[in-house]
């Protein structure tokens, strides 16, 4: 996914920083002594930069954030106690976001779900509530004894 | 005036940028294991070290050529 957005944004960037190295040039913005391909190589690397720090922080934190609120109703786990994050797909992208649970926020959210049957071997998954409709899903639970996990996508 | 300030602000900004990257790839790396935030901050930094060469041995000439003149 990643790979693909690099390889698509890639001329867009290549021409942004050209222009822009050129710009900076133009209006004496650039130290002296800058050696001549530096700036060029700078900004383009800012840009792609700026534009996967952007996109990690709206997956790592504002996603998750919005959709505790959607289905617990508050934020109960901070971004930091994010496990582990899944982000797959090129048509059908969908994002797993996996956080361990202390005893206390465990407790909070055990008493607003709802357990679910599950075939035998499996974890048990109680479940916090979903979204579904014929292109996107969205959903919120408690995997197991102590994991709490959010998805979204599209199928 | 101005110009002075912002070309000397060029380096420093891109500076913090590369930490802020660079950070920002270490957790994306711990979390999803994935490297390329990580390098893309490394590079800034690399970069803005070398610029930083140039600019130091310019200004070391400039002084040179001025102690000369």
């Amino acid at each position: 996914m990643i790979i693909l957005g690099l390889i698509l944004l890639g001329p867009f960037v290549v021409i942004a920083a050209v222009l822009g190295a050129r710009f900076l040039e133009w209006q004496r913005l650039l130290p002296a002594g800058l050696p001549r391909f530096t700036p060029l190589c700078l900004i383009a690397s800012g840009l792609l930069g700026s534009l996967l720090a952007g996109d990690t922080l709206e997956a790592f934190v504002a996603s998750p954030i919005r959709l505790q609120r959607h289905f617990a109703g508050a934020v109960y786990l901070s971004p930091l106690a994010l496990q582990s994050v899944e982000r797959s797909g090129f048509q059908d992208p969908g994002t797993t976001w996996t956080y361990t649970l202390d005893d206390e926020t465990l407790r909070a959210l055990r008493a607003r779900c709802k357990v679910q049957r599950s075939f035998p071997g499996q974890p048990e998954y109680c479940n916090m509530g979903s979204d579904f409709d014929e292109r996107y899903y969205a959903g919120m639970g408690i995997s197991g004894r102590a994991t709490l996990v959010i998805e979204e996508g599209l199928h | 005036m101005l110009r002075a300030v912002l070309a000397s602000a060029f380096l420093p900004a891109f500076a913090l940028l590369g930490v802020v990257c660079l950070a920002v790839g270490l957790w994306q790396l711990q979390v999803e294991s994935s490297v390329v935030l990580a390098v893309n901050g490394g590079i800034i930094l690399l970069l803005c070290a070398h610029g930083w060469r140039g600019v130091r041995a310019a200004r070391g000439a400039k002084r040179c050529g001025e102690a000369g003149g």
